[in-house]
């Protein structure tokens, strides 16, 4: 039987949070851009 | 303990406006005549868009509640297993999209590249497999989303069961793959912030420190209602088993999708396509399931959570969880939750079936002269007929046990694969090896199940050999197989629709490169 000590088990409960949170910031920023130029080209398009 | 039933149809009515909108207004905007536009939004999208409709996409029902699952049976490894299990396989998918596109620039589904590789009747048995493995998924998202709109609303299961499916039918029904692209970036949106708010409560709520002494509890005391000596165990092989039978269910459900190719074709370059999806998968989604099942599944362990007592049998472990530590709040964000996972999930399937319907059933098999126009407008009302095909399914389905189905198509959809990715590396691997390769894979996969007698390792064993079966078996026969397939054939395909290329690699003329081994 192996029991992972406290301090891995928290590491294990907390990282997978910041590991998501980084991974979803770069796809959020990503997707704000391109929907700003997206909606500027549809400006352009429409003046 | 529900939340009130007016509360649940306000969301629904809220999403539903939403989605529909953001549909119509991107119909509007990039219009949806033509079928490459409808079925693989005109191969321009960016980075962002593609990652976060990746991500949506793989988040099932089952991440979330699965996930929790797997936490509750296997411990602090399940959430892990459960992971690596779904995410590994894009690592296949991903090089195998970037092949298509280098060999195959033209093609629009992967139905076509098996028709030019292996023929016209393989391209059909191909297409069944397609259109199942949507129907299959799509059936599941629409049982989930109807439970949870029922036991936290009390809202009519058939009733949701219907709704839901054509609701996530309709807005592809309007805009194609491109509105589901935009509705993925809303709904991305929401699952993110549903996630990052409820999970961290529920985590503070139960406290690090008592998780860690609860689960200790379970894997030391003999007594305890769940023990298992590999709950604070991240390497338990009980769990590492687990993952081996998601990663074989998972490579079906992957390489069988239309939506998954159709998501890559619709990249602006190959280089968007390959950070997209690393980015979606890997950054993004992976965290999610160790996330529910640290949090919900480590958590049920903690309190000692008995399994079988009435209002978990009723409910499930993740809804039991919510709604224990967030009270009516934690079913409604549950609830949203779910939503969106379901609605995305089927959403991109159907994108993915409105592409094979339009492209392969319907110019290729049941009208040779149609036009453009005709093919979107088939696509199109096709999908609303599948919607409500899929709701009817999921009525029949209700409060029946969905195991018997998971376990039966991991082995069908496993089985189909090896030809599919050897074929676009190996010249030599003909119909005739692959023909005999499939059934070999099915049947030994079935054979296995019924043969073994052990439960835990049945499923396991059969789902190892529908997958590595057929590879084994091309593998071996390659050496004595004479003739060798031109691959320029391939590359200069040309598709019966306008289809235009805005990545210069993928337009190169074909010299030497595109050919395997």
């Amino acid at each position: 039987m192996t029991v992972l000590s406290q301090g891995l088990f928290n590491f294990w409960m907390v990282f997978p949070f910041v590991w998501g949170g980084i991974g979803v910031l770069i796809i959020l920023v990503a997707c704000i851009r391109e929907i700003v130029l997206t909606l500027r080209a549809n400006g352009r398009r429409g003046g | 303990m529900t939340a009130s039933p007016l509360t649940g149809w306000l969301l629904l009515v809220l999403f539903g406006i939403a989605l529909v909108v953001i549909s119509s207004l991107v119909a509007r905007r990039f219009g949806t005549q033509d079928v490459d536009e409808l079925v693989v939004a005109g191969r321009s999208l960016p980075f962002g868009l593609i990652s976060a409709s990746v991500f949506v996409a793989w988040v099932w029902t089952t991440t979330l509640l699965g996930a929790a699952e797997a936490g509750f049976w296997f411990g602090i490894s399940g959430g892990l297993n459960y992971a690596w299990g779904a995410a590994i396989p894009f690592f296949i998918f991903i090089p195998l999209a970037l092949r298509m596109r280098r060999v195959m620039p033209r093609t629009t589904t992967f139905v076509e590249y098996i028709r030019e590789r292996f023929g016209d009747t393989f391209a059909k048995v191909y297409m069944v497999f397609g259109i199942l493995l949507v129907a299959y998924v799509c059936v599941e998202q629409s049982v989930g989303m109807a439970y949870t709109m029922q036991y936290s609303f009390g809202l009519n299961y058939k009733l949701m069961a219907v709704l839901l499916s054509l609701m996530f039918a309709s807005f592809i029904a309007i805009a194609g793959l491109r509105g589901s692209v935009y509705n993925s970036v809303f709904q991305f949106m929401v699952i993110v912030a549903v996630v990052f708010v409820a999970m961290p409560l529920i985590l503070s709520k139960l406290g690090l420190a008592n998780i860690y002494e609860g689960m200790k509890q379970v894997a030391t005391d003999p007594n305890d209602v769940n023990h298992n000596p590999d709950a604070l165990d991240i390497f338990a092989p009980g769990g590492f088993r687990y993952g081996i039978v998601g990663f074989a269910v998972a490579v079906g459900q992957i390489i069988l999708s239309q939506g998954y190719y159709s998501a890559a074709l619709a990249a602006v370059n190959t280089r968007t396509l390959k950070w997209a999806y690393i980015i979606g998968t890997i950054f993004a989604w992976m965290p999610i399931p160790i996330i529910f099942g640290n949090v919900i599944g480590g958590g049920a362990l903690a309190i000692h959570l008995d399994i079988n007592a009435a209002e978990v049998v009723r409910t499930g472990i993740t809804p039991y969880m919510f709604s224990k530590y967030l009270g009516v709040s934690g079913l409604v964000m549950l609830a949203i939750l779910v939503l969106m996972a379901g609605l995305t999930t089927g959403g991109n399937g159907l994108a993915g079936l409105q592409a094979i319907f339009s492209v392969d059933l319907y110019k290729k098999y049941l009208r040779r002269d149609a036009t453009e126009r005709q093919q979107t407008f088939f696509g199109r009302w096709a999908v609303l007929v599948v919607g409500l095909l899929i709701g009817v399914g999921a009525v029949a389905l209700e409060g029946k046990s969905l195991l018997n189905i998971d376990i039966f198509s991991g082995i069908l959809f496993a089985a189909p694969c090896a030809p599919l990715v050897i074929g676009l590396y190996s010249k030599r691997l003909n119909t005739a090896l692959s023909a005999i390769s499939v059934p070999i894979g099915l049947v030994g996969g079935l054979i296995a199940y019924f043969a073994i007698d052990n439960p835990d390792w049945n499923f396991f064993i059969a789902n190892v050999i529908s997958l590595v079966g057929p590879a084994v078996v091309i593998l071996i026969g390659l050496p004595f197989i004479k003739g060798e397939f031109d691959f320029t054939r391939l590359k200069e395909y040309t598709s019966e629709h306008r289809v235009k290329l805005h990545d210069e690699t993928d337009a190169a003329p074909a010299a030497g490169g595109a050919g395997g081994e």
